[in-house]
């Protein structure tokens, strides 16, 4: 056997006696590795109240000869290695290796040979088996301890805050996903229940994706989160689609109206904010009598221009009110508050106006003066005619259709506004549900969504309006527009010291009296926490002062 | 198995008959005489230091009796010119006409012993250095080739700093080794006592010619190394150096200068005759470790905290075989 082939089965032999100690100290590093971690993670668990996942031991068992074996693969030794090793243990002054750097460099000659002739004689004589494997006690005891430890902690069971928030997990995902399908349901009916004018205000994909948008969560704040921002957005929507100066004007309108025994049912309409009725009603006046019967014409006329004319006053009382003028041109150009309104209230809106043509860019105000106007023209006209009954036809024609035209206009205004109330409602009643949802989502007694949404009431949007006078109307103007914020302590005090001319008045209630309320009203101030100790003190002593007066004063009277 | 070559048997036999003749007159020392041995069968030059009366002298006398060689021994001294050691040309009366002739100096030579070098000026210091690199001698234009094997044995005392003049470092560097000559041990004392004290000394004998050297010469460079090995000694001389990135800490703090690439030649030589005399065939990383101290002691240049710290080059060669991955 050449003595290369020696050196190499020694070398082999050797490898295998490495590879097989490697593979004890990956097994046992591995060991210590997986220990180490499934200890960390136990504790972790343990240490939040949990019961450890079964989970953990089985990653571990699985993990532990893959991570052994892969840590042997990547580790094993090279031939080199192997030979600088062997040089090593068994003394040989680097003979293996620089006989396999000569092989690989294919260097000959009588010097290699020699070395390669004395280095397989050597080796001959020698035992790979020399070689230590040794398992390391010390990493095996550590990693027994670590197991040892992890097994202990699996017997552990959750603790009763833990079972208490799983509890709440699993009722929170449930409440969260039975909320979801009922807020989807609820606006798939709102939008079916929708009227055409209403449906023209309306976004549906925009509140289908904002219901989408919620999600089935376990964590309780997280939902909350997300069902005030529903909210948020609904009541957002629902304030885009207020009309406050509108329902003013219609209510002076009204009040004109109610003084016309005539207009008294139009008045009582538009008093119940039932415009789309009082709009009816109004149509009902169009004028279609022949012009060329100016009496019957004018008898028509008496009731339209009566109600114009109404409706004339309180838009003038209005434009007065808001500081504005009724001049046609300036109309056009300034915005009234209504316009600024329905430019806020979005895409559909402007649509809608949009279809109107040029009168619908009028506010209401505006289109009620132009039916006095167009009314009132159409009365010279008519006038004119039954003095010179064939001259003037075809204008009193056109001006009747005129003011037609202006009727026609301000009723479709009216209904638009009735849709926007009504679609408000539904907005706003949404938005309450939306709200009793988050109760629902905090309510532990509450056993059911519906229960809490609905425990009597309509559905969301169909509430009447007699059911709702007792109650505050959110689309009334309570004149609170600013939205108070503060922290406690820091803002000023709300007692006013107000000053009084001496001696100048009356004492209604005897004195005694008075200094107790005013004792009390002081005593009470001064529990504040930011008061400072001497200045209650001070007040303490201040009335002791008072009453010590007082009985003093009393006391000689008495006697 | 294939036989033992003859080269490598007369090698060693050589090698041990020097060595126990050597042994004969030198009590102890072993590693100094095997590694004088070693520089010389390499051709390399030697620089001996030690206080005096240690036997430096002797030493390089014994080791000329024992090598049948051409000796001769320059005493350096202050006045010492270097024609007084290359040789000059004088005028002589030849077939009746007057010429110049060269008249060789003491250097024409197997074995040169430079007593106390460091006594005589760099100038004259500076005469050998010709010599030992390129052994010959150039006098008024006209190159003389010396002998072969040359080398030279040079002694100096490191305790007398007056009239004393530092070798230059280029000329170290043509020194294979430095070797410090330690004191004697107290049985070594007792046995240079009984062995010079009596009446008779020991009879030297010659036992190896020049050509037996040129031969051992030829045979060490037929030693192989493997190219990791040879790595390795390249990392440990590069590594002298402060701005190498295997320099030591040691080294970026205390050294100036690092060794020069014939450091590594002289590693490598003198390593290939301890693979030899180990019986082995191929150079290991041992045989370098062992080899570097000698050979690169003189080759490393302290830096001023160095010198000023009292740093010894050894313990940076110590460190740096320590640090250098193997």
């Amino acid at each position: 056997m050449p003595a290369h082939d020696r050196i190499l089965a020694f070398l082999s032999a050797v490898k295998a006696r490495l590879d097989l100690a490697w593979l004890v100290r990956a097994f046992c590093g591995s060991l210590l590795v997986i220990g180490s971690a499934l200890c960390l993670w136990c504790l972790v668990w343990v240490l939040r109240g949990y019961a450890v996942p079964a989970s953990g031991y089985i990653a571990s068992a699985v993990a532990l000869p893959v991570m052994a074996l892969a840590a042997w693969l990547f580790g094993r030794s090279s031939q080199r290695k192997a030979a600088r090793i062997a040089d090593q243990h068994f003394d040989l002054k680097d003979a293996i290796s620089s006989h396999l750097g000569f092989s690989d460099e294919h260097r000959e000659g009588e010097f290699i040979a020699l070395q390669a002739e004395a280095t397989a004689v050597r080796v001959q004589a020698l035992s790979p088996r020399s070689i230590p494997v040794q398992w390391p006690r010390r990493m095996l005891t550590i990693a027994g301890v670590l197991f040892l430890s992890c097994f202990v902690m699996g017997f552990k069971k959750d603790s009763p805050i833990v079972v208490e928030r799983l509890a709440l997990e699993t009722e929170t995902l449930s409440k969260s996903e039975e909320i979801n399908k009922e807020l989807e349901k609820e606006v798939e009916e709102l939008l079916k229940t929708a009227s055409d004018d209403e449906k023209e205000l309306l976004h549906p994909d925009e509140w289908r994706k904002w219901v989408k948008e919620l999600r089935e969560t376990k964590d309780r704040k997280a939902a909350m989160r997300q069902y005030a921002e529903l909210e948020r957005k609904l009541t957002e929507a629902a304030q885009k689609l207020s009309q406050r100066d509108t329902e003013q004007l219609l209510a002076k309108a009204a009040q004109e109206m109610k003084q016309t025994a005539e207009l008294k049912p139009i008045s009582k309409s538009l008093e119940e904010q039932n415009y789309r009725h009082a709009a009816e009603q109004l149509r009902q006046m169009k004028l279609q009598a022949d012009v060329r019967k100016p009496d019957e014409a004018q008898k028509e006329l008496a009731k339209l221009k009566s109600a114009s004319q109404r409706m004339a006053a309180a838009a003038r009382n209005f434009q007065q009110r808001t500081g504005q003028q009724d001049n046609q041109g300036k109309g056009n150009q300034s915005q009234s508050s209504q316009n600024q309104n329905a430019q806020q209230s979005g895409q559909n809106q402007q649509q809608s106006q949009g279809q109107q043509g040029s009168q619908g860019q009028q506010s209401m105000d505006q289109q009620m003066t132009a039916l006095e106007q167009s009314v009132q023209n159409l009365e010279q006209q008519l006038q004119q005619q039954q003095q010179n009954p064939s001259q003037n036809q075809s204008q009193c024609q056109a001006c009747q259709n005129k003011a037609n035209q202006a009727l026609q206009s301000l009723t479709q205004s009216m209904c638009q506004s009735s849709a926007k109330r009504d679609m408000m409602k539904k907005l706003l009643s949404l938005g309450q549900c939306t709200s009793k949802c988050q109760g629902f989502m905090c309510d532990k007694e509450c056993q059911s969504l519906s229960q809490c949404i609905k425990p009597g009431g309509k559905k969301a949007g169909s509430g009447s309006v007699e059911s709702r006078r007792a109650e505050s109307d959110a689309t009334q103007d309570n004149g609170n527009r600013d939205q108070l914020t503060g922290q406690k302590g820091s803002g000023p005090s709300n007692t006013s010291i107000e000053s009084a001319d001496s001696g100048s008045g009356r004492a209604t209630r005897t004195a005694t009296v008075q200094e107790k309320v005013f004792q009390r009203q002081v005593e009470s101030f001064i529990q504040r926490e930011d008061v400072p100790a001497e200045v209650k003190e001070g007040v303490k002593e201040y009335f002791k002062g008072i009453q010590q007066v007082g009985n003093e004063a009393a006391g000689p009277v008495a006697k | 198995m294939p036989e033992t070559p003859a080269a490598v048997v007369h090698f060693k036999e050589t090698f041990e008959k020097l060595r126990a003749e050597v042994s004969k007159f030198i009590v102890g020392q072993q590693d100094i005489i095997e590694q004088v041995l070693s520089a010389v069968i390499c051709g390399g030059h030697v620089l001996l230091e030690g206080v005096p009366g240690l036997g430096k002298t002797a030493l390089v006398n014994t080791l000329a009796k024992a090598l049948h060689l051409k000796y001769q021994r320059i005493q350096f001294t202050p006045d010492l010119l270097p024609a007084d050691i290359v040789g000059t040309q004088i005028l002589v009366e030849r077939a009746g006409q007057k010429v110049f002739e060269f008249q060789q100096g003491p250097v024409f030579c197997n074995v040169l012993l430079a007593d106390e070098i460091n006594r005589a000026t760099p100038k004259t210091q500076s005469a050998l250095l010709e010599t030992m690199q390129e052994k010959r001698v150039t006098v008024a234009g006209t190159s003389h080739n010396l002998g072969s094997p040359f080398f030279v044995l040079a002694t100096q005392n490191p305790i007398e700093q007056d009239g004393t003049y530092p070798l230059p470092e280029a000329q170290l560097d043509r020194f294979f080794f430095k070797l410090y000559v330690p004191v004697p041990s107290h049985g070594d004392f007792i046995e240079i006592l009984n062995r010079t004290g009596g009446k008779t000394s020991p009879e030297i004998n010659a036992v190896a010619t020049g050509d037996d050297i040129l031969q051992m010469g030829q045979v060490v460079r037929e030693v192989p190394v493997e190219a990791s090995v040879q790595d390795y000694l390249v990392k440990i001389v590069r590594a002298t150096h402060p701005t190498d990135v295997n320099a030591t800490d040691r080294v970026k703090k205390y050294v100036r200068h690092g060794s020069s690439p014939r450091g590594a030649q002289t590693i490598l030589a003198a390593a290939r005759v301890r693979a030899l005399l180990d019986g082995r065939y191929h150079v290991a990383r041992e045989d370098i470790a062992k080899a570097a101290t000698p050979a690169l002691r003189h080759r490393i240049l302290l830096s001023f905290e160095g010198e000023a710290e009292g740093v010894k080059t050894d313990e940076v060669i110590a460190d740096v075989i320590e640090k250098v991955k193997a």
